[in-house]
């Protein structure tokens, strides 16, 4: 469980009132802070009661703007008042025990007021991966709707006919291959959308590939090192693994193998095949070996019922 | 009436571990008023949030004062929990618990300790501190350090105890209560102690709520608050938990709180260890808190609330990060608990207050 918090915007003429009011009502000061944002400083005033706090927001307050102090109700709030004046740059006016801006006694004005180069390329490389992010999905949204429109789903399986609906059409047969040859169009259409999405996703992988390379050539050579080295590890790890599950086919077509001898034929076909799609072809070589045996059985039984 | 002087105290006292300067305007012997002047270690650790991603921070906020480590990196680390919808798993809030509780009884120990050097009785203040060593063997066996443990992460913690570590914190917390039960007998009983703080810097108990004191600070006036009370996260599986709180609100009062907490938080680590739930210490947080997300969070420190704010921007670094730690809002009822006393008592009442500076300046 977290304590239970609210969160409410007020102007800042109202915080004194509000301070006044909240004093009467018997609330406990907890505490105020500053953030730096774009618009200006937002000024934060915390207090509890029964157990929930109540954060109250003073949204964008500019250095022209003259802050009242609370300090006359809440007396410990001065460290934070002085604070936000000496750190933020806040006009706070009236704090019961004033430092006059020298209680840190910092060297630069209102430093926390300063975004770090860091911080800042971070915060615009988040904005535009989130706006791009939202592009992308806007544009497969726009995509989506007019391949909708262009491929209406089939006709859903069991669902009635009516040959009213189908125009011209004064059967019941005629529609329904008319509407099995739709279906089997659109079929074809899907499957070469998905074709051509899979297209796309290799070019991605391969664009992705191409970026990365570049990412590292720009890299210090020992940091570069380190990177080839965790992917050489990471490939490594998926050889392995993939080594792993063919060995574990094997080992299965092994033990079919150990139960029925390999016919010559097709050990001949597949003995330069690699393992897993070795086991592959020869389940359908058998698969098709069965089914031929099975007719053969099936019409020496009618020749002879025909003797018979 | 006589004439008014201004003494200055600190920022280098005896009886001050860390810098806190007041200005104390005299009439005679007694003390008119008290100003608080702050300022000497200043290391602006708030505004590392812009260089230090979210998991880097968890050091720094750990750094921030060298007794109440453990609290800041819980502190700081549910707050960014709260921030980012992480469900912690219950063996690490168990965890967080135990260690959180190994800090109070350490720090308690440590306080009692400069309690008896400033009141003069040196053999005191050696086995306070005596018995303190003891829980740093405790914290270096489970943690691996003595002061900075870095055990707490964004998620969880990052290491357990095993049956062997639980067998032998049990059987130290055993012999610490024995020996801690005798000691505290010469802090409440004995007639030098009594003579030096009973009746010397009270502050009423309509004087503590209104000056917003928290901590031991607040108990010993009589005001029953206690975060610990209000049950969130470990101290949520805790059976009962009532505050310790005394009605006199002088210096021995404040003294026998503390006392009284080491004894309460042995037991919320019996209980703990006893039903240490099995189970993961930690869930993989991956992303980053999203732009304009904001979360608070309250955690009991040996020295009262500290209030935690986050502010997420998308990125890995956070917007904003606040500690308000307990010295900082007791430095009014301090100012005020000063106004009449007389000179002598000066160093008594600053340091029952146990006021911790680098909490307070960050």
């Amino acid at each position: 469980m977290t304590i239970p918090a609210t969160w409410d915007t007020i102007a800042l003429d109202e915080l004194h009132p509000l301070a006044v009011k909240l004093k009467g009502e018997g609330y406990r000061f907890v505490q105020t802070h500053a953030v730096n944002t774009d618009a200006g400083i937002d000024l934060y005033y915390t207090f509890m009661k029964d157990g929930v706090l109540h954060n109250y927001k003073v949204a964008h307050v500019t250095p022209d703007q003259q802050v009242p102090s609370v300090t006359d109700q809440f007396l410990s709030a001065f460290v934070f008042e002085n604070e936000a004046r000496e750190l933020f740059g806040v006009d706070m006016r009236d704090i019961a025990i004033d430092f006059g801006g020298r209680m840190y006694d910092v060297s630069e004005k209102a430093p926390m007021t300063y975004v770090s180069p860091v911080q800042k390329k971070e915060i615009d490389k988040a904005r535009r991966a989130a706006l791009a992010k939202e592009q992308k999905l806007r544009k497969a949204q726009v995509a989506q709707a007019a391949f909708n429109v262009e491929h209406p789903q089939p006709q859903e399986k069991g669902a009635v006919i009516d040959p009213k609906a189908m125009g011209t059409r004064s059967t019941v047969g005629d529609a329904m291959n008319e509407s099995l040859m739709g279906a089997a169009k659109t079929a074809a259409r899907r499957d070469a959308g998905a074709f051509s999405f899979e297209f796309a996703m290799r070019d991605e992988k391969a664009e992705a590939q191409a970026a990365l390379e570049k990412k590292i050539a720009g890299m210090p050579p020992e940091k570069a090192a380190r990177v080839r080295a965790a992917m050489a590890a990471k490939a490594a790890r998926e050889a392995k693994a993939q080594a792993q599950a063919a060995a574990q086919d094997e080992q299965a077509t092994g033990a079919q193998a150990s139960e029925k001898p390999l016919d010559p034929a097709i050990a001949e076909k597949i003995k330069n095949l690699p393992p897993d799609k070795a086991a592959k072809v020869r389940a359908a070589l058998e698969a098709k070996a069965a089914r031929e045996a099975a007719a053969k059985g099936g019409a020496d039984a009618a020749a002879q019922k025909g003797a018979e | 009436m006589g004439k008014q002087t201004i003494i200055p105290f600190g920022p280098q006292h005896p009886v001050l571990p860390e810098p806190i300067h007041l200005d104390l305007v005299v009439e005679d012997e007694t003390v008119i008023e008290a100003v608080p002047q702050i300022g000497f270690i200043h290391r602006g650790l708030e505004r590392l949030v812009q260089t230090k991603d979210y998991n880097q921070f968890v050091y720094v906020a750990e750094r921030i004062c060298g007794i109440c480590a453990f609290g800041h990196s819980m502190g700081y680390a549910e707050t960014v929990e709260n921030l980012m919808g992480v469900e912690v798993p219950t063996r690490a809030q168990y965890l967080r618990v135990i260690w959180h509780e190994m800090s109070r009884v350490h720090s308690h120990t440590l306080w009692l300790g400069l309690a008896a050097d400033a009141f003069g009785f040196e053999s005191l203040f050696m086995h306070a501190w005596r018995l303190r060593e003891k829980i740093l063997d405790v914290f270096e066996r489970t943690t691996g350090g003595r002061v900075i443990f870095s055990v707490v992460k964004v998620g969880g913690v990052t290491r357990d105890l095993d049956d062997q570590q639980i067998d032998y914190m049990k059987s130290v917390f055993a012999d610490f209560r024995a020996e801690y039960t005798k000691l505290i007998r010469a802090f409440l009983d004995d007639s030098s102690v009594k003579n030096r703080t009973v009746g010397v810097g009270t502050i009423s108990r309509a004087d503590a709520v209104n000056l917003g004191m928290v901590g031991p600070f607040l108990r010993a006036s009589g005001e029953p608050y206690d975060v610990r009370m209000l049950g969130s996260n470990g101290y949520g599986e805790l059976e009962h938990f009532e505050p310790i709180t005394d009605d006199q609100g002088d210096c021995y009062a404040r003294i026998r709180v503390r006392c009284e907490e080491v004894l309460q938080a042995l037991d919320i680590i019996d209980e703990m260890l006893a039903k240490l739930p099995a189970g993961d210490i930690a869930v993989k947080v991956k992303g980053a808190p999203k732009a304009g997300s904001e979360a608070c969070n309250l955690v009991e420190q040996p020295r009262g609330e500290c209030y935690y704010y986050a502010k997420g921007n998308g990125t890995k670094y956070l917007d904003r990060m606040r500690m308000r730690t307990p010295t900082s809002q007791n430095l009014a009822g301090m100012a005020a608990t000063l106004k009449g006393c007389d000179v002598a008592d000066v160093n008594m009442i600053v340091l029952t207050i146990d006021p911790c500076i680098s909490c307070t300046e960050r």
